[in-house]
């Protein structure tokens, strides 16, 4: 497997080291809204690499070994040994059609030999619960699904995902890897601290959540974000929600995506069912980046002693928020699990799609570190 | 550098660095620096906050389960997967052995509520952990021998732990034992009560049926339940049934009784009865409750009893329309003996032939009676006996009844015949004087049968209360007696039908043993009463008191129309018999004389005479006085100068003194029998006197000589019984008329139309070919209208007379015909001008 990445700014231009040209077979392509939307850019990627298949998203933050950057287009040219990469996109326009769409974009993936599936979602109007569940209702058994969904910095405006080489919006797209010779391991972990008294979930509706314990959870929000609430549903990612079903043992995190102040509803990444019991999180930078090195080490106990490669980095906004000028410290935790040889690339997301170890269901997660590590060695 | 951080601000100063003096590359770091610092204040203040309200918060909620906990009546335990204690709320309300929050913390359930509460809770425990939901336990603790029931719910805390809530449902679960002891008294009541309960549902679907079904209907009760209750009842009764349950369902009555044929399980079919109630509106019953009971037996009891009762009455009206029948043929053949024999017996004949005569009539007379008796019986009996409601003279009545009876009392010598009439009893009436005077015949025969000496006592006074009352006069007749008397215990039977006083009575005097009943009857129909004061030999004392209607026409003048003529005469009387001579007085005072002296014997009569002033234009005498015999003093009298204005009478038992030669009568101006009737007084007084123009008619038709009322005038007698026919006959024509005769009805308007002559017609009512209603009718309707007809009837009924006398007749006789009654009614109505 050789890798080579690159980096544009607006500014600069590409600085392209293109060294593997036309053996290039895929190209991640991670960046901000309005750089993907810059035609020169894409187009510069194409003509270096024509061969390949440009597979990536908007981000809130793109990750190029342990840097971090903004306004950025990250490329991470791959040329696999023995894999064989394909792909395929469905679109999306309305939220309650995620179930239907993962399941459409199942389809379109051909099975055979299809060892892993890394999925790439607009990040506003998907139930990523839903298109979780209609992707792995329609696909073999033993395939697992990693990816997140596409970032629009602290905005949640406008997300873009890649389709046929190109970014478009309202697009989910499924990458998938053949071939025996892959491993790949994968991980995913949070690091986040439930606080203050348990909230039933009195009404909700999928991802929209309306009552907490009988009142209105923006209200919730807004009291206990202060001046921040000013700054929803950004600063929602503040306080994630805690989520255990009362027939569940283990929880799961959700973030904010949208408010509306009509309605007074919240609308989150993933499911927040009634009768559900949830909680308010809070971040300790610590303990934020051991969460980010203890979802390495599962990726790495997965790929089952394998030597690491390439690791696509799929981490929350929310810890971006957090974190701050901090933030780089969580990827370098991530690159001491692995070791400098492994390449490093990913992108800050509305949100994350991996089991939590292996034998898990993949499910959607949010404010994690969640990481997919290649090997053909 | 702008917005310096306060701490960085202390940190330069304290260093005495001045940013803008420092190398740009350093600036930079100390501005990310300040970022930081900011970022790092805003994070702390957002957690402090989030801390802040999720304490509070956390302050509201333990307080409110602060309030909840408390408040819940409950004991609260909150226990680990081991059993362990940790917390415990007490509560008053709930007894469980030992109290005290230090008590229990700490300790295991089992130590606390032993070990067989502590496995209850071990398995509700696990159950919450697995399912994490509520679970629910029962259990109880016995405390010095009282026993106490407990709910346990398990609810899941975190942590592997519960909370448990204690209540104490020892009351409840008196109360549910109470409730299920009381159910099952009701229900064991409802089984075993002999009544068949029923409930159905409002479309008649059987809900619950008793035990008790299948010992009637032969079915059990799971095999009527869930049935309907239509598929049992016999089809013949369903559309009843149906109507009666749809009535009873939409009108919502409540007690609906019901009767109906069921069928049982083995094809037979029974009569059910009984109520049913709606409750189809109670929630706790929801349906209509059927109790009913199997009516078949009865119902043929029932049944049978009618039949019975029906057959019997059949009987009796047969034996009643029988008798009835029976004794008016043994009437018809009768009335001829009597009617003949009287005729005989106003023949002159020699001894002993006369006396051979009177036997005939008496014996004919008594089986007249008895049939009489029995006839009135059995009309009681059948419920035909009606009085009838007409004017009377109740002088006239007392006295005919009196004449009767005198005959009798002519050969018993030993006893007094005595009556007496008040003069302020009325004396026109309204009523049944036919059953009146039965009442009196009947009590004079009894009180003759059963004196042989001494005397029977009629005495007729006022019992009004109140001589207001318009409608109605109290008449109480008192027969006083020396008979033989009667015991006490025979005092009540006497009054029943077919019972004398005692058997042996019977075979002495013999009698049918209905003539006491008779008149209870009656005298009970007329309002009044009977009553008897008697003790065995010393007479009895018969009390009758009747109210009988006042006459509508005033006729209380009648005594001074017949009596005009004497009003005010001064008369004396001697009667050796003290009690009649009382009663003559009354008698002679009703009639309006004046009575001025009244003795016993001659003697004092003579020494009365002697000494008085003023002499009595009359003068009774008893011819049996025995002080002195009567020829005697008559003899003295007549030779008395002063006395020659007296009137002299006789009076005597015979209806003509034997001893009285033809010659010596004058020396008496005349003889009355004993007692004496108002019509022969007024004979006697009148006749003596100048003859009055006040006479009134009934006291001159007594004057008329009898002999002399036909006067060669032409009647017509219509009777189909040959005897009957010619005794009619007979008499008419002794009374001078010349009579024609037709058998029947058709021959009667043959006769009337061939003769128009005729000055009355007598017709029988019921005979063969044309009766007496049709042929009278023809005849009024053709050229006959105005010639007099009078019935001769057997009955006397009110209906009998309205057809009577709507078929045109004029009059009617009722039969058995005698002398008397045609010669008065015949008189009568040819003097009243019915035939010009």
């Amino acid at each position: 497997m050789k890798i080579e990445q690159s980096k544009w700014t607006p500014g600069e231009g590409w600085s392209l080291s293109s060294v593997l040209g036309n053996t290039a077979q895929l190209v991640l392509v991670f960046g901000a809204t309005a750089a993907l939307k810059d035609a020169g850019a894409i187009e510069g990627i194409r003509q270096a690499y024509p061969k390949a298949i440009i597979f990536g998203c908007s981000t809130s933050g793109e990750i190029r070994g342990t840097n971090v950057s903004d306004d950025t287009l990250i490329a991470t040219a791959v040329n696999f040994e023995k894999t064989i990469v394909k792909t395929c996109h469905a679109c999306i326009t309305n939220i309650d059609d995620s179930f239907r769409t993962g399941e459409t974009l199942a389809r379109g993936l051909d099975t055979n030999g299809l060892k892993h599936v890394l999925v790439l979602s607009d990040g506003l109007l998907v139930n990523g619960s839903e298109l979780t569940r209609g992707l792995l209702q329609n696909l073999p058994e033993k395939v697992v699904v990693t990816g997140g969904l596409a970032g629009d910095g602290s905005r949640f405006q406008e997300t873009m995902v890649f389709q046929s080489n190109m970014p478009g919006k309202n697009v989910v797209s499924a990458l998938g890897f053949y071939g025996d010779a892959l491993k790949v391991g994968y991980g995913s972990f949070g690091g986040w601290d439930p606080f203050g008294p348990e909230r039933l979930v009195t009404k909700s509706k999928g991802n929209i959540l309306y009552e907490l314990d009988g009142g209105s959870a923006l209200a919730l929000y807004k009291k206990y974000l202060g001046e921040y609430a000013q700054g929803l549903p950004a600063t929602g990612l503040l306080f994630p929600l805690c989520v255990r079903s009362q027939d569940r043992k283990d929880s799961l995190v959700r973030t904010i995506l949208a408010v509306n102040e009509n309605e007074q509803s919240l609308t989150f990444a993933g499911d927040v069912p009634e009768g559900a019991f949830a909680r308010f999180m809070k971040a300790n930078f610590d303990r934020l980046i051991d969460g980010a090195m203890h979802a390495a080490k599962t990726a790495l106990k997965t790929l089952d002693s394998s030597k690491p490669e390439l690791a696509i980095l799929i981490s929350c906004v929310g810890r971006k928020l957090i974190l701050k000028q901090r933030v780089e410290e969580e990827i370098e935790g991530v690159q001491e699990v692995f070791g400098r040889d492994a390449m490093l690339t990913g992108f800050y997301s509305y949100g994350e799609i991996a089991p939590f170890m292996r034998g898990a269901p993949c499910e959607l997660h949010n404010q994690t570190m969640t990481i997919t590590v290649f090997s053909e060695g | 550098m702008e917005n310096v951080h306060s701490l960085l601000k202390r940190q330069l100063k304290k260093h005495t660095i001045d940013i803008s003096a420092l190398p740009v590359e350093c600036q930079n770091v100390l501005a990310t620096v300040n970022e930081a610092y900011h970022n790092f204040d805003a994070d702390r203040l957002l957690l402090e906050r989030s801390l802040d309200l999720s304490s509070q918060e956390l302050v509201n909620v333990n307080s409110r389960l602060r309030s909840v906990f408390q408040a819940m009546p409950d004991v609260f335990l909150q226990i680990d997967e081991d059993m362990n204690i940790l917390d415990y709320k007490e509560a008053a309300e709930v007894q469980l052995e030992c109290q005290g929050r230090s008590f229990f913390i700490g300790k295991k359930v089992g130590d606390i509520l032993g070990d067989r509460v502590a496995e209850i809770f071990k398995r509700a425990v696990a159950v919450v952990q697995k399912y994490t939901r509520i679970e629910t336990v029962e259990f109880s603790t016995e405390n010095k021998g009282k026993v106490c029931y407990f709910e346990a719910r398990f609810a899941p805390l975190l942590g592997r732990q519960c909370i448990v809530i204690i209540r104490d449902i020892t009351t409840r679960k008196q109360v549910d034992d109470a409730i299920k002891e009381s159910e099952q008294y009701f229900r064991a009541i409802i089984e075993n009560s002999s009544d068949i309960i029923v409930i159905v549902n409002k479309i008649c679907v059987i809900t619950y049926a008793s035990p008790s079904a299948e010992r009637y209907l032969g079915y059990k009760p799971e095999e009527l339940v869930g049935k309907n209750a239509f598929s049992f009842i016999a089809p013949a009764d369903i559309p009843r049934a149906t109507y009666d349950f749809a009535k009873a369902v939409l009108t919502k009555e409540v007690n609906v009784p019901n009767s109906f044929r069921v069928r049982r399980k083995d094809g037979s079919e029974i009569i059910l009865e009984g109520v049913g109630r709606n409750l189809l509106n109670d929630p706790a019953v929801g349906g209509f409750v059927m109790n009913v009971r199997d009516v078949t037996e009865r119902r043929r009891a029932e049944e049978e009893i009618r039949q019975a009762k029906e057959q019997a009455e059949i009987a009796n009206r047969t034996k009643s329309v029988f008798l009835a029948n029976i004794s008016h043929e043994l009437r018809t053949p009768l009335t001829a003996v009597i009617g003949f024999s009287d005729l005989l017996r106003d023949m002159t004949l020699e001894d002993p032939y006369h006396e051979y005569v009177d036997i005939i009539s008496e014996s004919g007379q008594l089986l007249m009676g008895l049939i009489n008796d029995v006839l009135d019986v059995s009309k009681i009996e059948a419920g035909q006996m009606v009085l009838e409601e007409v004017d009377f003279d109740l002088d006239m009545l007392v006295e005919n009844t009196i004449r009767l009876f005198r005959h009798s009392f002519q050969r018993q010598e030993q006893v007094e015949l005595v009556y007496d009439v008040h003069p302020d009893v009325p004396r026109s009436m309204c009523g049944d004087p036919v059953r009146l005077r039965q009442i009196l015949t009947n009590l004079f025969s009894n009180a003759l049968k059963f004196t042989k000496a001494g005397f029977v006592h009629l005495s007729v006074c006022n019992a009004s209360p109140s001589i207001d009352d318009p409608v109605f006069n109290v008449i109480e007749c008192r027969f006083k007696d020396t008979g033989i008397g009667i015991t006490e215990e025979n005092k009540t039977k006497i009054f029943n039908a077919f019972v004398q006083g005692d058997s042996s009575v019977t075979r002495r005097y013999g009698g049918s043993g209905l003539g006491l009943y008779i008149v209870k009857v009656l005298v009970e129909m007329m309002g009044g009463s009977i009553t008897v004061d008697s003790s065995p030999g010393h007479g009895s004392e018969f009390i009758v008191t009747v109210r009988i209607k006042k006459s509508k026409q005033n006729r209380s003048n009648l005594v001074l129309d017949d009596a005009a003529g004497m009003r005010g005469k001064t008369v004396a009387l001697v009667d050796s018999h003290s009690l009649a001579v009382r009663a003559c007085a009354t008698n002679l005072t009703r009639l309006g004389l004046k009575v001025v002296s009244a003795h016993t014997t001659f003697r004092d009569m003579l020494s009365w005479l002697k000494s008085s002033q003023e002499l009595p234009s009359a003068l009774f005498c008893d011819l049996s006085c025995p002080d002195m015999d009567w020829h005697e003093f008559l003899e003295i009298i007549r030779k008395e100068e002063r006395y020659q204005a007296i009137k002299l009478f006789g009076m005597t038992h015979k209806i003509m003194p034997p001893d009285v030669k033809a010659d010596e009568k004058p020396r008496f101006d005349g003889f009355l029998m004993k007692p004496f009737i108002r019509s022969e007084v007024m004979k006697c007084m009148i006749g003596s006197a100048s003859p009055d123009a006040g006479l009134s008619r009934a006291a001159a038709a007594i004057t008329v000589p009898p002999d002399e009322a036909g006067q060669g005038k032409k009647l017509l007698v219509v009777e189909d019984n040959p005897i009957n026919l010619k005794l009619i006959k007979i008499i008419l024509e002794q009374l001078g008329f010349i009579v024609d005769t037709a058998a029947n009805g058709a021959e009667a308007l043959e006769k009337v139309k061939g003769n128009k002559s005729y000055a009355l017609i007598l017709m029988d009512i019921q005979m063969p070919v044309m009766d007496g209603i049709e042929a009278t009718k023809r005849i009024r309707e053709g050229i006959g209208e105005r010639i007099p007809i009078v019935a001769l009837t057997a009955a006397a009924m009110k209906e009998d007379m309205e057809a009577v006398f709507s078929a045109g007749m004029d009059d009617y006789i009722t039969k058995p015909v005698t002398p008397d009654k045609i010669k008065a009614k015949v008189t009568e109505l040819l003097r009243s001008g019915g035939a010009v």
